[in-house]
């Protein structure tokens, strides 16, 4: 009793200072269930908030739960849209969010946001509404144009960040960069590297000579090698540098100027770009590729062979690569001799449209992994592999959390002996207990997911193409994967039996999407029947089909009795994609006509 | 209108149901007339169209036919207006590689690459082979589908290059190195718009004159003879101040 009242009047004011040493938005969210006063000081106190899918809730409610609120993280659309699995005007609009934050927090500073329709009304209106407002991360987005960036750049006054990744910007002339105030000096952080139109060479030039505090700057393809020492030679303690157009003839003065800015970089831990860069241009980056801890080749499929190895012998201390598969398995055998601090590796594919010569193999990526035993994460795209190889990479890295591997043609068997991978994935997930991402491909049965249900106690985020036998292979995965937030299924032969075998599970995750496996309408609308609070989306393909030939001007309306067909009775039909997630927002308002909410 | 089959809510996914590509003509699709056959077309337009220097199109296992439909952003005018055809194209094709195995499939999103990605590295991939081919201290020429060759111009910082094969006469190549060069004339490159009608005015005016390194290493003036016969045979270009040409014509170059 007398514990009870000592913490009834525990005051708030302790409490919430001992809250604000919770950062993650786990812990955070965790506390906030243990009773209504802890709920009440939390939300009051919290400033960055996470929403990994922005029709989990309202935004108004989540603006007004968190009126405090500086930073909003907010992901869109899902993982397979990155893609094309999910048609245009899906959803994912960010407006109705940064509408919801202007009226209710004010005070915002800063902005993710990753697989989201942003517009350049939503990006004026962000310029307007939050006079603190200071960062603005956009990844894989789009629906704007560098008319929203002169919005953003021309009013937001103390701006610090403004990082591009990946996103399609339509391109409106260059004139944006003129945008930025010349009072403007706060800049840290700059990336345009994803813009593919021209840029104002001299407004770029004057942005970063009143931008002393510029720490990370990434330029796109159309700055030349001439600019870009202009600029390193204003600001030789950049940390982070995207390189326009690395092609410059020898001898002239702009790759001369180049390799002498970049003698003086001796801050510089970080290099992408390297967009149509000669073997010339590579030797002037040398001299700064002994402390380089990041290193992004993967947009230039000329870095290989022996230039490719006489660049990245000297990368020591380098934790993070980015690279083609050009650079073959003698580049990464190199790789592994020489950067014994590695812990992200990423191959892309160089060219995916011809399965030439075996570029990067299982022979790569044993090699790696005895060469560089702090390997946490990989991304590895190959045209072989073998069972004996990934038994061989689990054991020599164990600590891997990120284990992403695409074997390129679907379905393929380990050539070595002709046996499904269950035995390689199955010993990544037993020997490497903390993985919390895995994506796995090649010919699969049951027994991988047998497997993974058993080993991946960490596992959150799961994808899976062209995989499995029977419902039984899902199952193993819902029952056996106790903190799966994420599962995302291509082609595999689960039905409504794998849905349906635990309904509950849903609710504990963030989402589900199925696309091309064997579930049928009947299946989705009893997992809608139990389980009111998940949204579950059908999206249908031909409606999707319609709607974008209506918004082309192909086809005219022929019939307004949109989810007419849907609904004829025929329930056995398959359902083709199917996107499942909890919310307490219920069905969305904004769904477009293709997809139907059941 | 009914959807394109019986039983299957929208197009392939799922077993039993044999829409192999005999029954393709017989789906009820929405797209433009004769989209079907272009459709048909996009197997063999797509061996082609990446990679100029890949040999043998077509038979190759897994990826040599993948797709993606992001070249609806993308453009590539075979695909720009048969995304429904791709759609379902790929459903179909996805559905038979059930069957026969993936070795023709055509399958939407696989290898699962950011759209963007694989936009930048078609660009990417096509421009330095281009500069590849063209690296040396000579131009080589690649008779195939491009010709690079120097662009240099008198008090330039550095060169660039052109492909002779984008254009279809030396109007269009004149206004192309007008605007690329427009930085360099004298007064500088501040103000873009400004300078690019100066360096007309100066081309015509005769400050500037073009000309061009041909197979014999001779220096001619661009404008004599047939513009393919030109093309064929320019290794270099390069932009000359007036007073240098002297030697080459007493007349300017003639624009029009």
């Amino acid at each position: 009793m007398k514990v009870q009242s000592a913490m009834f009047y525990f005051p708030e004011e302790v409490i919430e200072h001992i809250f604000s040493f919770l950062t993650h938005h786990h812990d955070r969210n965790t506390v906030s269930t243990v009773c209504k006063a802890w709920y009440k000081i939390e939300r009051l106190s919290r400033r960055e908030v996470f929403v990994g899918n922005c029709y989990a809730i309202r935004p108004d409610r989540a603006a007004a739960r968190f009126p405090g609120l500086w930073s909003l993280s907010l992901k869109g659309k899902p993982h397979f849209a990155d893609f094309d699995l999910v048609p245009p005007d899906w959803g994912g609009l960010a407006g109705p969010w940064i509408e919801a934050l202007a009226r209710s927090c004010p005070n915002l500073e800063e902005l993710r946001m990753k697989r989201m329709v942003v517009s350049d009304e939503n990006l004026e209106l962000l310029g307007h509404a939050f006079p603190k407002f200071k960062a603005l991360v956009l990844v894989s987005c789009e629906g704007f144009s560098t008319d929203g960036l002169a919005a953003v750049a021309r009013s937001c006054k103390s701006l610090r960040e403004l990082d591009l990744q990946e996103n399609e910007i339509e391109d409106r002339g260059p004139r944006w960069l003129n945008s930025f105030p010349d009072m403007c000096t706060s800049l840290v952080s700059l990336n345009f590297a994803c813009l593919k139109g021209e840029v104002n060479l001299k407004s770029l030039e004057r942005l970063v000579c009143r931008s002393p505090n510029l720490k990370c700057l990434r330029l796109n393809r159309a700055v030349p090698v001439e600019t870009l020492a202009k600029i390193i030679n204003q600001c030789p303690n950049l940390e982070d540098l995207g390189t326009g157009s690395l092609l410059a003839d020898q001898f002239s003065e702009a790759y001369v100027s180049l390799v002498c800015a970049l003698q003086k970089c001796k801050k510089l831990r970080s290099l992408s770009g390297f967009w149509d860069v000669s073997p010339l241009c590579l030797l002037a980056v040398y001299p700064v590729c002994a402390n380089l801890t990041g290193l992004n080749l993967s947009y230039a499929p000329t870095v290989q062979g022996q230039d490719f190895i006489n660049l990245i012998q000297h990368c020591v201390k380098l934790q993070r690569l980015w690279v083609l598969d050009s650079v073959g398995d003698k580049g990464l055998t190199v790789v592994a001799s020489a950067c014994k601090e590695l812990q992200e590796l990423r191959v892309f594919p160089s060219d995916l449209f011809a399965a030439g010569p075996a570029t990067v193999t299982e022979e790569g990526l044993v090699a790696i992994s005895t060469g560089c035993p702090k390997l946490n994460s990989l991304l590895y795209f190959c045209q072989s592999m073998t069972n004996s190889a990934l038994i061989t990479v689990s054991k020599n890295c164990p600590n891997f959390t990120r284990f992403r591997l695409a074997i390129l043609e679907p379905r393929k068997p380990d050539p070595a002996t002709n046996e499904p991978f269950d035995e390689g994935f199955g010993a990544v997930v037993k020997n490497c207990k903390n993985l919390r991402r895995f994506s796995i491909s090649g010919l699969l049965t049951d027994q991988v997911f047998y497997y993974i249900g058993k080993y991946a106690k960490a596992l959150e985020m799961l994808s899976i193409a062209f995989a499995g036998d029977t419902d039984q292979g899902m199952t193993y995965v819902l029952n056996g994967c106790k903190n799966l937030r994420k599962l995302e299924i291509r082609d595999c032969p689960f039905g409504d039996g794998a849905l349906l075998a635990d309904v509950t599970k849903y609710e504990t995750m963030r989402s589900l999407w199925m696309s091309s496996c064997d579930i049928s309408l009947r299946g989705c609308k009893a997992l809608a029947t139990k389980m009111p609070s998940l949204n579950v989306e059908i999206i249908n393909e031909w409606e999707a089909e319609m709607e974008e030939n209506l918004n082309n001007g192909v086809a005219e309306v022929i019939s307004n009795n949109n989810n007419k067909h849907f609904n004829n009775g025929n329930d056995d039909r398959k359902v083709e994609k199917l996107y499942v997630y909890r919310t307490v927002g219920g069905p969305r308002s904004d769904a477009p006509d293709f997809v139907w909410t059941l | 209108m009914s959807p394109p089959q019986d039983h299957h809510f929208a197009g392939g996914g799922g077993g039993g149901v044999a829409t192999g590509e005999d029954l393709k003509e017989t789906e009820l699709r929405l797209g433009l007339p004769g989209s079907a056959p272009q459709e048909k077309k996009l197997g063999l337009t797509l061996d082609l169209l990446p990679t100029k220097g890949f040999a043998s199109a077509g038979a190759k296992r897994g990826f040599s036919d993948a797709i993606d439909t992001s070249s609806r952003d993308n453009g590539g005018v075979m695909f720009s207006n048969a995304v429904a055809a791709s759609g379902s194209a790929s459903k179909a094709d996805a559905s038979a590689a059930k069957e026969k195995g993936p070795a023709k499939a055509q399958v939407v999103g696989w290898p699962p690459i950011r759209s963007y990605r694989k936009n930048t590295m078609a660009t990417a991939t096509t421009k330095t082979k281009d500069e590849a081919s063209s690296a040396g201290p000579e131009p080589k020429q690649n008779p195939n589908s491009c010709l690079y060759v120097k662009v240099s111009m008198d008090g330039a910082p550095y060169l660039r290059k052109v492909d002779l094969k984008l254009y279809s006469g030396y109007k269009e190549l004149s206004i192309a190195l007008e605007k690329m060069f427009s930085g360099f004339t004298s007064g500088g490159g501040k103000d873009e718009s400004h300078s690019e009608t100066r360096t007309k005015d100066l081309l015509n005016k005769s400050e500037y004159v073009l000309t061009y390194e041909d197979k014999d290493g001779d220096w001619m003036l661009v404008g004599d003879v047939p513009w393919v016969m030109f093309v064929e045979s320019c290794k270099k270009l390069k932009i000359m101040k007036g007073s240098d040409a002297i030697g080459l014509a007493p007349r300017a170059k003639d624009q029009n």
